[in-house]
């Protein structure tokens, strides 16, 4: 074995061993938020307003009333300055 | 005019209703995520389980809040995109890149540590646990920074160079948006979270010891609450004094406005209590106040830390009237003349657009040089009367006066409270201070909510400085969409608050029934 070979199985030793930490991490985090939400007595309640909320904001809200203006009028950066420019000039 | 009026008016309405909700849960989760960082602290160190205890039952207080308060201000962009278009447009990427990072952070650090703050009891060790608690409060307040940053920068308009060609101020300068009005309004926000969330703090342990429940728990968070809110509130005060200098510095119609002046002097006082005139105007004779108690030199010193300084009124603004450190007459710019040069801008922006249409590029260097010789008042163009460039005067007097009362009550209640429990632990037994306490605690939000009030009335007619005013910045939306709108958030909002007090109202009934002692 010649000394590429040793330095070439020992960073392949090095990758799996990272790549068994990096395994447990994600899974000791998903575990956390499975079991946390499990778990969880008043944050259930809490949990279904946020995500009530957040249909009713995103969904509805934005969706249906809450356009934005410039990007849905116009294609471009340019034509959006050009009719901001002429409604802050416009004569009043 | 009217029809636009009317949706200028509406979309502010709708804007200071949203603004107002967003901040009912802020301040709250700003100070509340320190007390239990403490409370927290003092667990680690000691080990003992009253501690525990204590930090677990206040951080379900704070999750409660945190839950309900959370995304409320994301309806704010969506109204800068609908009804404030072209204001949205107009600031460019130095309101975008601050509300860009703060969106990112946010995101980043609240859901990663608050995850580990409610889920993490038990499954990492006590110190990561300590760790992202104390993050989970220092992201709450880098959040804030950004937002006041953005706010700042509207108030006191740096750090930019305006390109006709974009139509957008584009920044130049990042440090820049760190100015003065940026700092002290963070920290005067922070601080103001920290006063809020003691008092909240003490008048619910007031509450338990009046129902004689968890005696222990409720004179130990009584502690650390009043320490808190004292701790903030004197912050409050100081940073809230650097404010005034920045005022007086950078919007003196605000300032102004803010005291009721119309005619200043030097050596001028400050009024303490005292009732405007409604029919008093900048050009009558009338009086400036029904009846008004004044402190000598009040306002010089607040306002130019120097009992001899000459505090512009309102009058004096208009016509561009300055007093020197000499007492010699000066003349500074006055509105009519500002809205002379705003007309030029305007004239000059209107002649840049029509080069650009045929592609004449001399037309448009010159008329981008007149554009910026003018620039700096580029807002007042839009007005036809200097009347139209003054705030409305009534609240913000009065609102000015109702954080100043508050805030001046509660640190008296704080010190109060804390000599209570330090002295033979008098405030165990003093149910009258008790009452007081828990009696105290929504006021504490209206001395808040007054403090926005003052910053944001105080400004108007402006969006951004001297530069749009909110008549400018408005989109052309419908009066009914937006009162439509107006309504549903009110209904939301509400809904929202009566699901917040009435969970915190049984989470905390419920505390109280379990044994929290140790």
């Amino acid at each position: 074995m010649n000394e590429y070979d040793v330095r070439s199985s020992e960073s392949k030793e090095d990758y799996a061993v990272e790549g068994g930490r990096l395994r447990r991490f994600v899974r000791s985090v998903w575990s956390l938020y499975c079991d946390g939400f499990r778990n969880m007595t008043v944050g259930k309640t809490l949990w279904a307003i946020i995500l009530v909320k957040l249909f009713v904001f995103f969904v509805v809200m934005k969706l249906l009333f809450f356009p934005n203006v410039l990007k849905r009028d116009f294609d471009n950066d340019s034509d959006r300055a050009d009719h901001v420019r002429k409604e802050l000039s416009r004569p009043r | 005019m009217n029809d636009l009026m009317t949706v200028v008016d509406w979309s502010r309405w709708q804007f200071a209703l949203t603004a107002i909700y967003h901040w009912l849960f802020v301040p709250l989760t700003l100070g509340l995520s320190v007390i239990v960082g403490v409370m927290e602290t003092a667990y680690v160190r000691t080990g003992s389980e009253s501690w525990l205890k204590a930090t677990k039952f206040w951080m379900s207080l704070f999750g409660i809040n945190f839950a309900i308060g959370v995304a409320t201000g994301l309806i704010l962009e969506f109204e800068f995109g609908t009804n404030w278009s072209n204001y949205s447009w107009f600031v460019g990427d130095i309101f975008g890149a601050p509300l860009a990072i703060e969106g990112i952070l946010a995101f980043f650090m609240e859901s990663t540590f608050v995850a580990v703050m409610f889920f993490g009891w038990g499954r990492v060790s006590k110190r990561f646990h300590l760790a992202s608690t104390w993050l989970t409060a220092v992201g709450a307040s880098i959040s804030a920074l950004w937002i006041l940053v953005a706010n700042a920068w509207m108030q006191y308009p740096v750090g930019m160079e305006f390109d006709p060609a974009q139509m957008r101020n584009v920044m130049d300068d990042f440090w820049a948006l760190f100015s003065g009005t940026a700092v002290n309004k963070f920290f005067h926000a922070v601080f103001s979270g920290w006063a809020l969330a003691g008092v909240f703090v003490v008048g619910v342990s007031s509450w338990f010891l009046i129902k004689n429940r968890n005696r222990e728990f409720a004179l130990r968070s009584a502690k650390v609450g009043a320490w808190t809110g004292l701790t903030g509130m004197l912050l409050t005060m100081y940073t809230g004094d650097g404010s005034a200098v920045e005022v007086a510095r950078h919007q003196p119609m605000k300032l102004a406005a803010m005291e009721g002046l119309y005619k200043g002097d030097r050596q001028q006082g400050l009024v303490a209590v005292g009732l405007v005139n409604p029919g008093k105007r900048w050009d009558n004779a009338e009086d400036e106040y029904l009846f008004d108690i004044e402190i000598p030199y009040g306002l010089s010193v607040l306002a130019k830390h120097d009992p001899d300084a000459f505090i512009p009124g309102i009058k004096d603004i208009i016509e561009g009237v300055e007093i020197d450190a000499s007492g010699d007459t000066v003349n500074t710019v006055g509105y009519a003349e500002r809205i002379a040069m705003g007309k030029q801008a305007h004239e000059a922006l209107r002649a840049y657009d029509k080069a650009k249409a045929v592609n004449d590029k001399s037309a448009m260097a010159e008329a981008e040089k007149s554009l910026r010789e003018n620039y700096r008042f580029f807002g007042y163009g839009y007005f036809d009367s200097v009347d139209e460039a003054v705030p409305p005067v009534g609240i913000t007097f009065y609102s000015f006066r109702v954080m100043v009362v508050l805030g001046s009550f509660f640190l008296l209640l704080l010190v109060a409270v804390l000599v209570g429990l330090y002295r033979k632990r008098w405030f165990e037994r003093a149910r009258w201070l008790q009452w007081i306490a828990l009696v105290s605690v929504p006021f504490m939000w209206i001395c808040s909510e007054a403090g926005w009030i003052v910053a944001e009335v105080g400004r108007q007619p402006w969006t951004v400085q001297d530069l749009l005013p909110t008549r400018a910045a408005i989109s052309a939306v419908s009066t009914a969409t937006v009162i439509t709108t107006f309504w549903m958030f009110a209904a939301i909002f509400t809904i929202l608050l009566v699901a917040e007090v009435s969970i915190m109202f049984r989470q905390i009934s419920k505390g109280s029934k379990t044994n929290l002692n140790s």
